[in-house]
């Protein structure tokens, strides 16, 4: 049975853990190195549905429960799909035109013969690559997925074969995870579109 | 707009986060700042990039902005004898130098003008920054400066700003202008401005039109002959701010029952989206969102910062609702508690609602978005819950759970209803 023992320190209370929930808690621990806080969490789930008597019992037993569901989210949380992420730049892209303070999610594009110069001053210098949309929103094929080139200097620019033939109204940087970072958007000399 | 200018000056290609806003708008000429809207409404023709292949475009339709704009082809009437003459340069803008200064028509207009367009916010934001009460005391401001010597002695900066906001709002404006939509048929811009949160949000503002400038006549003139209005919004709202809470509490529940239902978060998105676009159709309200919210932006800019006016007024402060309340009371009026509510919420739910308008959160992986943590949209999502929450006693986080009964839904059965269906009554919903 867990102790309902309680003593008090200063201005907190403790209150001492069972030798039943220590174990439990070691249990968890030790799932917890393994990267089994998922099924730990589900363990203290159980225990608190099963122990409705004992006020202490419960309390520690949702004590632990919270520390194990913590753990199993830093381990397995959810993450966004591509789609989802577009959105979410495009949605700070908006805020960014709409002068909110803290937002900076656009940079400009120029458009040259076989290549676009990338315009801005928060563009993070390393292993981005370029994606780009048609003025309908559909993505232009490009593959191999363009890289862009740091000349070292302070300009970025992305090579694109054949750019004149190509509609890219807009665009998007990504990192070397393939998460979209930057919205870009094409300024003048607009693209000659051949329809 | 304004807001959007103030960023602008100090930072001309939107691509510094840690931009403040620049007081020296507020020095401008006003025909200046008038011809800047003039070209700012433009400038949106562009700003189609936000919208997605087959979704709703801006405004209901965005062919609006160039059927209602000064022709600026093929000679250049608008960015050219018409034009604004600001420069987005921020090395012609220094402290020390005066604004006042007229550019020629390479530098004006620039950050609009570059191809990417500037969208303005949804009309939403114009309710709440007027519900703070920023517009009647700033409007009492003016008043007493303009007859009397009851207030401090305005500085120049001041008397500029006295100047700029009597002849931009409180006059009619120069014949022709986008922002002329006032007449003899509407000529009552308060009215004007509730007739148009009506129409579209079916709200009316939280406090009532001051005696002096309120219409004779019967009461809430502004709901006469409207037709239809959105009278069910305040309810889907409110439904769409409690499931988004449920998901965002649960977001990162792998374990027990998750009530979160992104596909019917996705339908009340859907329903919203359809109800602004009823209102919407072929461009309809985008000229009168963009007065309106013009407006506000220029008086939530004012008790933005601790500006000339603020600084006169001896009501230094930390945030918005702080000066406004100091203002008020040198002229005898009280903001409303929620004040600073009303202005944090104010830009945030505005950006929402224009993404809910395109349509991007109408499939229910995209409608996952709103909960799901990690984006600039969860956190204005979660920010809005809470000041909605606190501004109008909706109970948005209100879960009851009673022991050993069997769990409700958590969606309701049928979409909330409203209980009065005429537009010309007096029932409607306040924020």
């Amino acid at each position: 049975m867990p102790s309902q023992e309680r003593s008090t320190g200063g201005e907190a209370t403790v209150v001492q853990m069972s030798p039943d929930m220590a174990a439990r808690l070691v249990d968890a621990l030790e799932r917890l190195a393994n990267s089994q806080s998922f099924e730990a969490a589900a363990d203290f789930r159980t225990a608190l549905a099963t122990e409705t008597n004992n006020a202490i019992a419960r309390w520690q037993t949702e004590a632990l429960m919270s520390i194990a569901d913590r753990f199993s989210q830093s381990q397995t949380g959810p993450q966004l799909t591509l789609p989802q992420r577009q959105l979410a730049l495009r949605y700070d892209a908006f805020r960014t035109a709409l002068g909110r303070q803290g937002a900076a999610s656009i940079v400009y594009g120029v458009p040259g013969d076989d290549a676009i110069s990338i315009l801005g001053d928060n563009v993070p210098g390393i292993a981005l690559t370029f994606v780009g949309f048609s003025s309908t929103g559909n993505e232009v094929p490009l593959s191999p997925r363009p890289p862009v080139i740091d000349d070292g200097q302070g300009l970025r620019h992305v090579v694109i074969r054949g750019l004149d033939k190509l509609d890219i109204a807009r665009f998007e940087l990504r990192n070397h995870a393939d998460q979209p970072i930057l919205l870009g958007l094409i300024i003048h000399p607009a693209p000659v579109v051949i329809s | 707009m304004f807001r959007t200018l103030a960023r602008l000056l100090n930072d001309p290609k939107l691509q510094d986060p840690q931009a403040t806003l620049s007081e020296q708008v507020f020095l401008i000429h006003p025909l200046q700042l008038s011809r800047w809207l003039e070209q700012a409404w433009s400038f949106n023709a562009n700003a189609t990039w936000a919208t997605l292949s087959n979704q709703t475009p801006l405004f209901g339709d965005g062919k609006i902005v160039p059927s209602l704009q000064v022709a600026d082809t093929p000679q250049h009437l608008l960015n050219g004898s018409l034009r604004s003459g600001i420069s987005q340069d921020k090395t012609q803008y220094v402290l020390t130098n005066d604004p006042n200064q007229f550019f020629d028509s390479q530098t004006s207009g620039d950050a609009g003008d570059n191809g990417t367009g500037l969208p303005w916010d949804h009309l939403i934001y114009a309710l709440l920054i007027e519900n703070t009460g920023v517009f009647e005391i700033l409007a009492e401001v003016v008043r007493r400066y303009a007859v009397g010597e009851t207030l401090e002695a305005p500085s120049l900066a001041t008397q500029r700003w006295l100047r700029a906001t009597e002849e931009l709002f409180f006059r009619d404006p120069p014949l022709f202008h986008i922002g002329g939509i006032t007449s003899q048929l509407r000529p009552n811009m308060r009215v004007e401005r509730r007739n148009k949160y009506w129409r579209l949000l079916g709200m009316d503002c939280a406090h009532p039109i001051p005696p002096q400038y309120a219409p004779p006549g019967a009461e809430q003139v502004w709901k006469q002959d409207v037709g239809s209005a959105n009278l069910r919004f305040h309810e889907i709202f409110v439904q769409l701010l409690q499931q988004v809470w449920l998901g965002i509490e649960n977001a990162n529940n792998q374990v027990g029952a998750n009530p979160t239902d992104a596909a019917y978060i996705a339908q009340l998105c859907t329903i919203l989206r359809d109800m602004f676009d009823m209102r919407r159709r072929n461009g309809q309200l985008a000229r009168e969102e963009f007065v309106h919210v013009t407006t506000m932006s220029w008086f939530h800019l004012t008790v933005d910062s601790n500006t000339p006016l603020v600084t006169d007024l001896k009501a230094l402060g930390t945030d918005p609702a702080d000066r406004l309340a100091k203002i008020g009371q040198r002229v005898g009026i009280t903001p409303p508690r929620q004040a600073r509510e009303y202005f944090d919420m104010a830009e945030r739910i505005s950006t929402l609602l224009r993404f809910i308008e395109l349509g991007a959160f109408d499939k229910a992986s995209d409608a996952q978005a709103l909960y799901l943590p990690g984006t600039q949209i969860v956190l204005d999502m979660n920010n809005v819950i809470d000041l909605w929450q606190s501004a109008t006693g909706d109970a948005i986080k209100q879960v009851v759970r009673v022991a050993g009964q069997p769990t409700a839904s958590a969606q309701p059965r049928s979409l909330p209803t409203v209980s009065a269906v005429t537009t010309n009554g007096k029932v409607g919903a306040t924020v």
